[in-house]
């Protein structure tokens, strides 16, 4: 490993600040810590505030739920809320992102919705989706579309604006547990149980290519800023707590480039955005940095 | 653009407010009318309790009576069960989905081991030969995964259980709900043990009731 920081509490999610300077993680204790990527050191700490649930961290955006369904935006910069939908989240099970102010979110246990809210939190569409549980969700980088693979084995694209089924994509033998848009919008990477990274095209829908080599199930996937390199964590079938392995493919090419270990299943994995760095997270108290480039 | 399928309650009430239905020369009033048909269905069969979908499911599984495979090692089991629904009938074009981990507690992601897919016949009764499932550390307790769909019926996901299995510590009734595993105790089934003239094996009846749309 090229080098780690070690974190006060279990980490899931990373993001790396648009200037590359910083590392936002979402830790189980309910914070949100920032490190400083050069020093290694904590430079700011979000708690979240109390009853507060379903964090969800998307680049620039934290958002978290309250006891009332309310739904929160929090400023990074400040470490306050800077916006809130009241009552918004009313029935909904989980966030799954937002865009332009539009909050999105899936709701129901067996059978699933997803669901749109405005920036005042006026509901603008509900659609039903699969079945048994959401296993991933993406919005493309223009925030057009909107994406959702369910434990069913199915995918649905969705229009973004008025929820206009683009195609259900229910090809796939396995459930999906990360689908990640690449930066220009082109791509669409897919990848879950069966060990497989599938690459859509995100126009047609259709499968371009696929990378195999993942010693185990697929947990998390991440584009670098360039678009040229993606990263995808694995996920022991037997256990969490295995040991697997962090790849990295040439996008082109489908070729394997780098392996990594990593030491439980991969929560997150994410790239500076000079694209030469990749943040991994395992749930524990280590996140892992490595060179990609070269 | 798909729409949600009204419920039977929301579709009834609606043919009771458009006069659709009516209860023949009697005299009841709307409201008397869906009291009696919310009667009829409290008297119903309880369906089949849900359990979650987890993340192993696989399509395309092959039509597969027998998804215990020669040489490999397990406990020989046979699961068998009746499909009826909420009314007390038996249904038509029933689809099950079955799958299992191996004696390991490993899933098989790639392929279709310890995986089938049935078609019920017209008598609605169903059954494999398999293994007693594996063990694996994130869901510590044997079970079978099941996704049952038939054409006007709600697809059920659930999962049937062991009453033996050593995680219930002997009490599945005080014990399911330890680490948050089982849903409800009706999943648990007694495990019958057979010593016959060849190996011994084991046997579960997973009964299935399914609710109307």
């Amino acid at each position: 490993m090229d080098r780690k920081i070690a974190s006060d509490a279990n980490v899931s999610t990373l993001a790396f600040s648009a200037d590359g300077k910083l590392l936002h993680g979402l830790c189980q204790d309910g914070k949100l810590r920032s490190w400083d990527v050069g020093a290694g050191s904590i430079r700011q700490t979000i708690a979240f505030e109390e009853g507060d649930t379903e964090p969800v961290l998307s680049p620039a955006v934290l958002t978290t739920m309250a006891k009332d369904g309310s739904l929160k935006s929090w400023d990074l910069t400040t470490g306050k809320v800077a916006r809130r939908l009241p009552a918004a989240g009313r029935h909904s099970r989980r966030v799954f992102g937002s865009v332009d102010g539009s909050v999105f979110l899936s709701m129901g246990g067996s059978e699933i919705k997803v669901r749109a809210l405005d920036a005042t939190g006026k509901e603008r569409f509900v659609v039903p989706s699969g079945l048994g549980g959401v296993g991933a969700m993406a919005i493309s980088p223009d925030g057009s579309a909107i994406v959702a693979a369910t434990y069913d084995a199915d995918m649905r694209a969705w229009n973004s604006r008025n929820g206009e089924l683009l195609r259900l994509i229910d090809e796939l033998p396995v459930a999906m547990f990360d689908l990640k848009f690449s930066p220009d919008g082109r791509w669409l990477a897919a990848a879950g149980a069966d060990r497989i990274v599938y690459i859509y095209d995100a126009k047609t829908w259709k499968i371009s290519r696929k990378f195999s080599g993942q010693p185990e199930m697929i947990s998390a996937l991440a584009f670098s800023a360039d678009g040229s390199k993606l990263a995808s964590g694995g996920f022991s079938e037997l256990t969490q707590k295995r040991p697997v392995k962090v790849l990295i493919w040439d996008v082109k090419s489908g070729q394997k480039v780098r392996t990594f270990d990593a030491s439980q299943r991969v929560a997150s994995v994410v790239f500076s955005p000079d694209s030469q760095l990749a943040a991994v997270s395992t749930g524990t108290k280590v996140i892992d940095f490595w060179q990609v480039a070269g | 653009m798909k729409t949600a399928k009204p419920t039977r309650r929301q579709l009834i009430e609606n043919c009771i407010c458009k006069g659709l239905l009516v209860a023949g020369a009697s005299t009841m009033s709307q409201n008397e009318l869906l009291a009696f048909w919310e009667q009829g269905e409290a008297q119903a069969n309880k369906p089949t309790s849900t359990e979650v979908l987890g993340p192993f499911f696989r399509k395309g599984a092959p039509k597969n009576i027998t998804m215990r495979i020669s040489g490999e090692p397990g406990f020989p089991l046979r699961v068998s069960g009746k499909v009826s629904n909420t009314r007390g009938q038996k249904v038509q074009g029933v689809r099950i989905d079955m799958w299992q981990a191996d004696h390991a507690g490993l899933y098989d992601v790639q392929g279709y081991r310890y995986r089938s897919k049935l078609e019920v016949e017209s008598a609605s009764e169903y059954a494999v030969e398999t293994i007693l499932p594996g063990h694996y550390d994130d869901r510590p307790a044997q079970h079978i995964h099941y996704m049952i769909s038939a054409p006007g019926h709600k697809t059920l996901i659930t999962q049937a259980y062991f009453a033996t299995d050593p995680f219930f510590d002997g009490d599945p009734g005080k014990n399911f709900r330890k680490r948050n595993m089982v849903s409800s105790v009706e999943l648990i089934r007694n495990v019958n043990l057979f010593e016959g003239p060849g190996q011994p094996r084991a046997t579960i009846q997973f009964d299935i009731c399914l609710e109307r749309i």
